[in-house]
């Protein structure tokens, strides 16, 4: 890593007169710093704050933290995180397991529909799970309660755990994605040896399998624990008119309040700031985990090849499971979303009802406002990206090539936002907006203020993802470049980025997939003029007509289909493993 | 950090600022907050002409949401001879929007909705925080009231008018609850065989004005409201109508109003209407013009429109409204129904509330009892 960083005397020069990547690597950090600071000082305020009418006072963190209301919310949202963790590695993990270290035929079609289950956004499952598992409309509760006679659905998903079971559903793709890799790499001579001293299969899981796996496994524990402290699409969906609230729709209620009170925004800023503790203390967790990782390295040479156990007929098994979370998550969902987008009212699947499907609820959308968010949302996905890859490039470039000292402070700043859940910084960005930026710079409601806390909370993963390219290419290259008179800004973009090009392209289409389907920032940052679409689905949700937020769904699930495909196509090298 | 790294970072920071300054938002405009002293209708149309669009937000269910305002903007267009074009997204509540409209005013960013559509007590929250345009509303509106003693539809200040009013009651799916089971007294409400299959408003819409001592008095509401929200399964938003044709929730106890029922009763939606024994409430709607809309004339326009014959009819016919103070009302015929049944009719206004000093601090109580914050 020294030698890589360590660089030429004349090198370093260019670098020191390089402004542009400069300014272009400092710039989100101040945004970020800015945005954490006006949350933490609008933390101490109750009164009007952000003017000189505020009063400063510790009241906010007294009435959340003294509040049992507030401590229920808290308990909600850890028995949430823990059931949205167990259920996405009970699906994720045996799924990861059977695709890299079993025989198990059709790879290919178990990442491309691990890799939908990446893309698809949260509301639409969650949705769609309110007509599956509803302990009233729930389509499996009634026919339940009509073969067993009962008075009630035995299952009801609004509730901590119900919300944490669709949750988890969400979360399964990422828990195969970040557990898949470590059992692509495990070294089988540790199992191998188990079994020529007679151990069982269970045993060896046990012993052996499962303890090699274990911080890989934590990791991604922790990494859904931090994601599901802020989630907010599910228990908004689900939780909210049943009465169940998390941490992220309590503080969207202070923010918004759906009663007859006024936005809360000292305590909201608290809450946030709660929010952050837990998050750095999870991400510092990670971390530690991460670092002692090389503690069970197993991973020999180049002759490596993991042995792939013959799962035989039991295939059909591990196919059932995998059919089960494919059904469970997109298929169902999806065709109940349909039915409701092609009732006129909704009501429970009936023969009845079938008769009397119509485009009703697509004649009566509001095409206005619908356009408005397509434009708005394809303006961020045309945008975002390409901002979060030059701001990237810059910070990975001064991390990897520079000598300076500054690079830590970099590194750091740039890993930040992976630690800040996007609830956070959409509120601090809202009430720097609001009641900071407004003299100087027009921000509020406007879909640049989206955008810029989409860029920053893309961040991390894009400097990670650079960094690791940039250090596989050598710096004689670019060396040779400034020899022959070019540049930095020019190197770069003669030099760097053809290289650089399969990871800009994934970073850009996973960027993008990931700005067209974002929910949480939109709905505490959306306007008249900056709505996007999955907050005109939240919208119409939110007001209940359901039938309308059904039928724009659809509407933007055909939208989001070639980009899913690009980014297959582009993303399947690298996901997929070497056949 | 070597002395040149420091000289970058600090130029380029006092270019990043520089150039934020340079996006400074102009003052806002001070003759818009003027559009309706002292303007008659004909300057309220010369005036609209300038204005292209009339942006609205307000909930995707009040007056039909985005096709409802392409339908009134159309007929409005072609009554006044102008070219205006709807931009509609849907909002939060009606008090939720006054409170974003005043948050916008007083950070000095242009109104979410150029027009302002409300209730009783998000007026009564203007009244207090005067985020809305003062007009001579009387002025403008082609036609004068029907008398109703103890009413004003005006808003003290002319800040708004009242537009519309609905009956408040119980809202159910007329599917799943019939015949006998349908409530008639707030006691029925409680039968154990509705427990967790009724929804109320997170607003305590309806208990907040029975709690006043003209109606049911504060303590029998709030005993009531304390029972009724370990019976009841969740909260919703008036006008979430398909959560109770879903069979979600059977009922919706209190409603905000019959409007949805109205609408429903045409297109053959099994959704009912049942009016409390105990009390009636007559719910009032205001039109009224944000300080910082970006339309005042429009907006004062759409208001007048509504308030014509044509306009009242079209209001009926797309979200089941229309007011009862004139003569060809069909809300009027509901309430003399009422009022000749010997029901305690009360018209509910931001006067009526300003009242009832302690109305704010029971609708809270109400609203924390209703969340589950108060056993």
């Amino acid at each position: 890593m020294e030698a890589v960083l360590r660089m030429p005397r004349q090198f370093a020069i260019r670098l020191r007169t390089s402004p542009v990547l400069l300014a272009l690597a400092v710039m989100p950090m101040l945004v970020i710093l800015i945005l954490v600071a006006a949350l933490i000082w609008i933390s101490f305020q109750t009164g009007v704050v952000g003017t000189p009418k505020a009063i400063y006072t510790l009241k906010n963190y007294e009435d959340i933290l003294g509040d049992p209301f507030v401590l229920k919310v808290f308990w909600n949202t850890l028995i949430f995180t823990l059931a949205t963790t167990f259920t996405a590695l009970a699906l994720g993990l045996p799924i990861a397991w059977l695709t890299e270290r079993t025989t198990l035929p059709g790879k290919g079609l178990v990442y491309t529909i691990m890799t939908l289950g990446l893309l698809i956004p949260g509301i639409y499952t969650a949705m769609g799970w309110t007509f599956i598992a509803h302990v009233r409309i729930g389509f499996l509760n009634r026919w339940l309660m009509d073969v067993f006679a009962l008075d009630q659905g035995p299952i009801n998903i609004a509730t901590p755990v119900g919300m944490g079971l669709v949750q988890g559903l969400n979360l399964t793709a990422l828990a195969f994605i970040l557990t898949a890799q470590m059992f692509r790499a495990m070294n089988p001579s540790l199992e191998e040896a188990a079994k020529i001293h007679g151990m069982s299969f269970v045993g060896t899981m046990r012993r052996i399998t499962l303890p090699l796996a274990f911080p890989a496994i934590l990791a991604a524990m922790i990494y859904m624990l931090t994601i599901g402290i802020a989630t907010f699409d599910v228990p908004a969906i689900i939780g909210l008119g049943n009465r169940i609230y998390m941490l992220s729709t309590y503080v969207y209620l202070k923010a918004n309040p759906p009663d007859s009170g006024l936005p809360q925004h000292g305590v909201t800023a608290a809450l946030g700031t709660v929010m952050i503790v837990l998050a750095l203390l999870l991400t510092w967790w990670y971390s530690q985990v991460l670092r002692q990782g090389h503690r069970y390295e197993v991973v020999t040479g180049k002759g490596y090849r993991p042995a792939l156990l013959n799962l035989g007929g039991w295939s059909v098994c591990a196919w059932g499971l995998i059919a089960f979370y494919f059904l469970a998550t997109k298929l169902i969902p999806l065709l109940l979303i349909a039915y409701a987008a092609f009732t006129p009212y909704l009501a429970p699947p009936s023969w009845e009802m079938l008769g009397k499907l119509s485009l009703a609820s697509f004649y009566n959308l509001n095409w206005d406002l619908f356009w408005r968010g397509l434009y708005n949302t394809v303006l961020l996905v045309i945008t975002v990206p390409v901002i979060t890859l030059l701001l990237a490039f810059s910070i990975s470039w001064l991390i990897v090539r520079s000598r300076s000292r500054m690079r830590y402070v970099l590194e750091f700043g740039a890993f930040l936002p992976h630690a800040l859940p996007e609830i956070i910084m959409a509120i601090g960005a809202l009430l720097l907006a609001l009641f900071m930026l407004p003299k100087f710079i027009p921000l509020y409601g406007s879909v640049w203020l989206i955008a810029i806390v989409y860029v920053i909370s893309r961040l991390a993963f894009a400097t990670r993802a650079l960094n690791s390219s940039l250090l596989q290419i050598h710096k004689e290259l670019e060396e040779a470049a400034y020899t022959a008179g070019l540049s930095p800004v020019r190197t770069s973009w003669r030099i760097l980025v053809p290289l650089l090009r399969p990871t800009l392209m994934s970073i850009w289409i996973w960027s993008a997939i990931l700005v067209y389907r974002e929910l949480t920032v939109a709905v505490f940052l959306i306007s008249q003029e900056s709505i996007t679409l999955p907050a005109v689905i939240w919208s119409y949700w939110f007001s209940g007509a359901i039938n309308q937020a059904a039928a724009v769904t659809l509407l933007m699930t055909l939208v989001l289909t070639p980009l899913i495909l690009i980014f297959w196509w582009f993303g399947r090298r690298q996901l997929m493993p070497e056949s | 950090m070597t002395r040149n790294l420091r000289r970058s970072v600090g130029l380029w920071i006092a270019v990043i600022v520089a150039g934020c300054l340079g996006f400074c938002i102009p003052a806002s405009d001070a003759a818009a907050a003027e559009a309706g002293r002292g303007a008659t209708l004909a300057d309220l149309v010369s005036k609209a002409k300038k204005e292209t669009t009339l942006r609205a937000q307000w909930g995707a269910d009040t007056l039909d949401g985005g096709p409802g305002l392409k339908k009134i903007l159309a007929a409005m267009n072609k009554k006044y001879g102008l070219n205006l074009q709807p931009s509609f997204t849907p909002g939060a509540n009606m008090q939720g929007m006054m409170a974003k409209i005043t948050r916008e005013l007083a950070a000095g960013q242009p109104a979410s909705s150029d027009v302002y559509f409300g209730n009783p007590q998000s007026m009564l929250q203007a009244m207090e925080n005067q985020p809305l345009m003062p007009m001579d509303w009387r002025a403008l509106l082609e036609r004068k009231f029907l008398p109703e003693p103890g009413f004003d539809p005006i808003v003290p200040g002319n800040i708004g008018v009242a537009m519309a009013s609905t009956l408040v009651g119980v809202i159910y799916n007329s599917n799943l609850v019939k015949g006998n089971d349908i409530p008639r007294k707030l006691e029925d409400l409680m039968n154990p065989k509705w427990k967790g299959k009724i929804a109320s408003t997170p607003y305590a819409a309806g208990f907040r004005e029975f709690a006043m001592p003209e109606l049911l008095g504060k303590e029998k509401i709030v005993d009531f409201v304390k029972k009724f929200s370990k019976h009841i399964g969740g909260l919703i938003r008036c006008g979430e109508m398909d959560r109770l044709t879903s069979g979600e929730f059977l009922m919706l106890a209190l409603a905000c109003g019959d409007q949805e029922v109205n609408i429903a009763e045409r297109k053959g939606i099994p959704l009912g209407y049942a009016i409390m024994q105990d009390a009636t409430i007559s719910h009032t709607r205001y039109g009224a013009v944000p300080k910082n809309s970006r339309a005042p004339n429009a907006a004062a326009l759409f208001i007048a429109f509504l308030h014509t014959a044509e306009g009242q009819k079209l209001m009926w016919d797309i979200d089941g409204l229309d007011f009862h103070l004139y003569p060809e009302s069909n809300q009027k015929k509901k309430l003399d129904a009422a009022k000749a049944k010997g029901a305690k009719v009360v018209i509910s206004s931001p006067q009526w509330l300003n009242k009832n000093k302690h109305y704010d601090a029971t609708q809270k109580e109400l609203e924390k009892i209703l969340r589950g914050e108060v056993s």
